[in-house]
């Protein structure tokens, strides 16, 4: 499954990689958003549920 | 041969969610909508649409795009926004106009809560599993030579059909009314000599747009309208299916069947990760709620991945629009795509499709991995987080949705080196595809906040191991919160989303449009008629000016005023 990425060139550059600083910086932030997830998504959410009914749906 | 020279749009069907101040009631839905165009009129020039000639109320803004109610049937004042981009001329324009919605419509609802909590929700389905959301309209060749002389041809026979189904359609309706509104209407006048009270029952009765007069209240009664559109739909099956049968014989549906394979898994680049009702974990929201391929036997419901949406809004519009219904070029409207939250997955969905649908029309593209049976495939890839389950090809082969990806790639890649004046923006499409498609086999982990699917997911297992079903389900809601609340809007405060567009080209676009586009000819005319009376109704070709009872038609395809 790997042959179309080594065969798909000639691409120009490769997406650059961040710093190993911002990496480590990074995984803090994320650690501190997945708590937060964590303690909010616990608070009422039946009555959150109830508030996002769109009956018979769109398009 | 040429690349990203055709005209895009996308429209977003946004939820409404509001939690009144304590000791409050909450507004309608429609309440929420009028409240929320009144805050965008003081941030923007509009102008207003004509609700009678568009069917629904709705505003356009002075950069060139258009926010509607968006009502559900059978169901009151309860309904969604509906935001629609600019036609766009590129993918990375297209993205830049729909972070500017986004983040306009965010805004302006949070400005305009009134003490409660208001804000939109960019998703697909609702919690108990309802499907709406996001249809993508690329403009495409829907035929040439001896196939466009049929389709011509064929209107002859299928105009008249149309306009005397329209014209069975009013009568049924006109004479439905008329017999609810004599035999009600008789009941209702002796039981009001009986007891004045049942004065309070007129709504009920006769439907509340004749009481509140609000644009959103409908002109017959609530309990009336199943009937309605069940002869609704009734009456134009016919009419839908020889619609179907006459687009079989052109090109768009050969494009469209070469395109089958591409949207069957793109769900692995595009799809915004869904919880059912079960908790299983699906990659796409919309994927489960497809029914038909092409074939729309029941208008308006048989949830389509192509839609004929477009196609009978010309058939039926008042007074004839002719010139775009006979037209080689049409709107190609895709019903599959999720809405996304990761700008790098809205854009991919949207320019992946673009590239693979240039190199079929410039016949680069001709034998395709078709699925045999398309709708089971697309559940199969979508709830298979391991991208490993395999679906049968016509001709007897099976191919994962990576494999199908890696294909398509392929293929766009030789055509994109065919062409010597390939914009960049393609070879940089093709970069960003391959390394998704390469890291979702051996990273997946880095691409949290570039593609949807993987966010929630990563989400939903870090944050949301072990919790009770409701609490998963809410990080699935609200994971499309388009508020600081939300939980991709977190991950991206702290820089944890890759972002394409920049702050300032989405800040532009809010309120301009974009460049090149005839949609610029459009917001001319929005910010002449900002303010006034002037009623506008308007396609991507044509621009209709209502005012002192004449009508002015404009072609937004001719030069500039």
């Amino acid at each position: 499954m790997t042959t179309s990425c080594e065969t798909i060139r000639p691409l120009k550059e490769e997406i650059p990689q961040p710093p190993a600083a911002e990496v480590a910086a990074g995984t803090a932030a994320r650690e501190a958003v997945l708590l937060e997830v964590r303690n909010d998504c616990r608070v009422e959410p039946g009555r959150y549920l109830d508030e996002i009914v769109v009956p018979f749906g769109g398009e | 041969m040429r690349i990203f020279a055709r005209l895009i749009g996308l429209e977003t069907e946004y939820a409404l969610r509001c939690r009144p101040a304590p000791g409050g009631t909450r507004p309608s839905d429609y309440r929420l909508y009028a409240a929320l165009v009144a805050a965008l009129r003081r941030k923007l020039p509009t102008a207003a649409a004509d609700q009678s000639k568009q069917g629904k109320p709705g505003v356009f803004l002075a950069n060139g795009g258009a926010v509607w109610f968006e009502r559900c049937r059978l169901a009151g004042q309860t309904g969604l926004v509906e935001g629609c981009t600019p036609e766009c001329l590129s993918p990375r324009q297209l993205l830049i106009c729909q972070r500017a919605q986004d983040r306009l419509l965010a805004e302006t609802a949070k400005e305009a809560a009134e003490g409660g909590e208001f804000c939109l929700l960019k998703n697909c389905r609702d919690s108990r599993g309802q499907s709406y959301g996001a249809q993508e309209n690329y403009e495409a060749v829907l035929a040439r030579g001896w196939r466009l002389a049929v389709w011509r041809a064929a209107w002859v026979v299928l105009y008249p059909l149309a306009g005397a189904l329209f014209l069975a359609l009013v009568l049924l309706l006109g004479a439905l009314l008329l017999v609810n509104y004599f035999l009600v209407g008789s009941f209702y006048s002796l039981a009001c000599r009986w007891d004045p009270r049942w004065r309070d029952w007129r709504g009920h009765l006769f439907g509340w747009h004749w009481l509140t007069e609000n644009e959103a209240d409908a002109v017959w009664p609530n309990w009336l309208e199943a009937p309605i559109v069940l002869l609704v739909k009734i009456t134009l099956m016919p009419f839908c299916l020889l619609l179907s049968g006459l687009l079989a014989v052109t090109d768009l549906r050969r494009t469209q069947r070469r395109l089958l394979g591409f949207l069957v898994s793109r769900a692995v680049l595009g799809g915004s990760g869904w919880l059912d009702a079960r908790g299983r974990f699906h990659l796409a929201e919309k994927a489960e709620s497809r029914r038909v391929v092409w074939t729309e036997i029941v208008p308006d419901s048989s949830r389509p991945v192509f839609s004929l949406g477009h196609i009978c809004k010309l058939v039926f519009a008042v007074p004839l629009r002719w010139r775009e219904l006979l037209a080689p070029r049409q709107r190609l409207q895709i019903s599959l795509g999720d809405s996304n939250l990761c700008e790098e997955a809205e854009y991919l969905r949207v320019a992946t499709t673009l590239l693979v649908l240039d190199a079929i029309e410039a016949g680069a593209i001709t034998e395709t991995p078709v699925p045999r049976w398309p709708l089971r495939a697309l559940r199969q890839v979508s709830r298979d987080p391991t991208l490993t389950v395999s679906v049968a090809i016509r001709g007897g082969r099976r191919m994962t949705a990576l494999e199908i990806q890696h294909w398509y790639l392929d293929a766009c890649r030789r055509f994109v080196e065919g062409v010597a004046d390939a914009p960049e923006e393609a070879w940089d499409v093709l970069r960003r595809w391959a390394d998704v498609l390469d890291r979702l086999e051996t990273d997946r982990s880095s691409l949290v906040g570039r593609l949807d699917w993987v966010t929630k997911q990563f989400l939903l297992d870090q944050a949301g191991a072990g919790l009770p079903a409701a609490a998963r389900k809410k990080i699935d809601l609200r994971y499309h919160e388009l508020s600081a609340e939300g939980y991709f809007a977190r991950l991206w405060a702290v820089g944890l989303a890759a972002s394409v567009a920049t702050d300032a080209e989405i800040e532009q676009a809010q309120r301009l449009p974009p460049p090149g586009s005839p949609a610029g000819r459009r917001a001319h005319y929005i910010r002449e008629f900002s303010g006034t009376n002037t009623v506008l109704k308007v396609s991507w070709r044509f621009l209709e000016i209502f005012a002192d009872g004449r009508r002015t038609t404009i072609d937004l395809h001719d030069a500039a005023p």
